[in-house]
């Protein structure tokens, strides 16, 4: 406990080097904090984004002509609406986000429109998120642009579809694509109106392999054959690789720029524990003279380096945090403040890894401290 | 007690080897006060760094009640020297962060033993009660050197190493740590001095003078 007490005493005596050492521990940590909750941010920004872009995944029956499917955006075959349930029970797979839908063409009051079941959105186990899409609920309908303009559908009107009644929950914004000429119900409703109980067309789904090296759809593909085998994936590339592209971006720039951070940072420890061993080599020479062993001289200065880490941790993990929040907004403009968040788990990792760091940091320092002969360092005058 | 057999120490430097001591062969018996005397660069610190066991001689052993001591392991010698060896330096090497009272307590380090009593009591028969809450910053060479001396005294050792312990002090200052050594001598402890001075010759029972790292006189 007296060098516990020792080492507590040094600091206060020794500010400026124990400031120092705080900095560059703080350094060290504020910047990891900062870039990792700005890469979350910039995960939840590109998961927005994908919002509005949709689903870069197609899983349709395997029977389904694929090509039909590309020039028409609709499946012509079905598949078991429990396909869902397969796949979203499945431990480590690599979609998520899965959209379960019946798809169909109909005419209604003399316009051709496309009619889309929606199932609520479900993730695999360990996987939770909260939904890409708006969920719909039984009895009631979305209503797409050109089909509300041409046949003045309003909000709030019932309107009966396939000999159902459905209340428009909102006429949706021009689009510019399918979605104009898209009505929106529930799973449920919409396999009564096309009389397809039990059937799904598809289920649209996002990729979880941003950082795949190989060929990621091989990969969707090749899970898909075990897990469904009577079902096949179509991936948007131009969707998955905005999204995959986004993520690596910060996902490199982290890569590239924290082991510099981190090794200067390192350096920076070491350099100040070293002038501290340096300045004390007295000290150590009257406490190895007084029969204080190796592991006390060790504990004196390895002490110091956790007590440096646990202050650089705390002081780094709110430093960056706040950093984050303050400047975050400004960087992910779109998910601004909703999206951008302090990371409790940052704290736990700061608060293992900084100590661990400095500790590493201070390790030569202390074995020169160790090793030195007391006999030597007493003799100077 | 003591008994050193041909020692010798030989420095290797970048200008070559540097023989500091060779040959020294003394007895010194429980309850001696004993002053090493010659002048600078005749190997009294070095002596006394080899007999503390701090300094692996070249050559020769440092026997202590039969025990050679440099053939004991690191951690058994760090043992030996807290419990039987009280060290008082030129330079006083106190620790500047720690409080007067705590630089005496520091010397219970490798006992564990913590309590503060009889680092008062020392510090009291010192004259240093008032500034017991001090750091060495704030005291005198004078007080620092009798800070030194409770440190050496606290665990009661058998032998005090002095390395010119009134060096840097002033008269009155030396003569109260000389006063000191001689009652721990005069209770039966054992007193090794290096000195260039005549008070502690005078306290001394014997004297023993180096040069050029040989004994001249054994007294």
């Amino acid at each position: 406990m007296f060098v516990i007490r020792m080492v507590l005493k040094e600091m206060w005596h020794r500010k400026v080097n124990w400031v120092l050492a705080v900095l560059a521990v703080t350094t060290a940590v504020a910047f990891s904090v900062a870039f990792f909750t700005a890469a979350k941010a910039s995960e939840r920004e590109t998961a927005r984004l994908m919002l509005s872009m949709g689903y870069n995944v197609h899983i349709i029956a395997a029977d389904a002509d694929a090509g039909a499917f590309l020039i028409n955006g609709i499946p012509d075959k079905t598949m078991p609406a429990d396909y869902l349930d397969k796949l979203a029970t499945q431990q480590s797979i690599s979609y998520n986000h899965l959209l379960a839908t019946l798809e169909g063409k109909m005419n209604w009051r003399g316009m051709d429109i496309v009619l889309t079941g929606i199932a609520p959105e479900a993730c695999p186990p360990g996987q939770k998120k909260p939904p890409m899409t708006f969920q719909v609920d039984p009895g009631t309908v979305y209503v797409g642009f050109r089909i509300a303009e041409s046949l003045r559908v309003e909000e709030g009107q019932t309107i009966s579809l396939g000999g159902r009644d459905l209340k428009v929950k909102k006429c949706l914004a021009e689009s510019g694509g399918l979605d104009d000429v898209r009505m929106q119900c529930s799973l449920g409703d919409a396999q009564a109106i096309l009389n397809q109980p039990g059937r799904i067309t598809g289920i649209k789904a996002v990729d979880c392999l941003c950082f795949e090296k190989g060929d990621p759809v091989a990969v969707l593909r090749k899970e898909i054959a075990a897990i469904l085998p009577e079902a096949q994936v179509l991936q948007i590339k131009a969707l998955a690789n905005a999204r995959a592209k986004q993520r690596q971006m910060i996902h490199n720039i982290f890569a590239l720029m924290l082991p510099f951070v981190v090794a200067a940072c390192g350096v920076w420890i070491g350099v100040l524990a070293a002038m501290n061993v340096r300045d004390r080599q007295q000290e150590i020479g009257l406490l190895r003279a007084l029969g204080y062993d190796a592991g006390a001289i060790c504990l004196l200065f390895l002490g110091k380096a956790v007590l440096v880490g646990l202050a650089g941790a705390g002081v780094g993990f709110l430093l960056g945090t706040t950093l984050g929040l303050t400047y975050g907004p400004g960087v992910f403009e779109i998910t601004a403040k909703a999206m951008i968040r302090w990371e409790p788990t940052l704290l736990a990792f700061a608060c293992i890894l900084a100590p661990l760091f400095a500790v590493v940091a201070s390790v030569i320092p202390t074995m020169i401290a160790v090793t030195y002969d007391p006999a030597a360092t007493l003799r100077e005058e | 007690m003591l008994v050193l057999n041909d020692l010798g120490k030989t420095y290797r430097t970048r200008a070559g080897q540097v023989r500091a001591l060779h040959g020294v062969s003394l007895r010194i018996d429980e309850g001696q006060f004993v002053a090493v005397c010659g002048p600078s660069g005749s190997g009294k610190t070095t002596l006394l760094m080899m007999i503390a066991a701090m300094l692996r001689p070249s050559g020769g052993t440092v026997q202590f009640d039969g025990t050679d001591v440099y053939a004991i392991s690191g951690p058994q010698r760090a043992r030996f020297r807290a419990h039987n060896i009280g060290f008082v330096f030129q330079m006083f090497h106190l620790v500047p962060y720690l409080s007067v009272l705590e630089n005496v307590l520091v010397a219970r380090g490798a006992s564990g033993k913590r309590d503060g009593s009889r680092a008062k009591d020392l510090l009291q028969q010192l004259g240093l009660q008032h500034r017991m809450q001090h750091r060495p910053g704030a005291l005198s060479a004078g007080e620092k050197q009798r800070v030194a001396m409770a440190r050496a005294l606290l665990n009661q050792p058998r032998l005090i190493l002095a390395d010119e312990p009134t060096g840097n002090l002033d008269p009155e200052n030396a003569q109260c740590v000389l006063t000191h050594l001689g009652e721990f001598h005069r209770a039966g402890g054992t007193v090794i001095v290096a000195t260039h001075g005549p008070a502690a010759r005078e306290l001394a029972t014997r004297t023993i003078r180096l040069r050029d790292g040989t004994v001249e006189c054994a007294g």
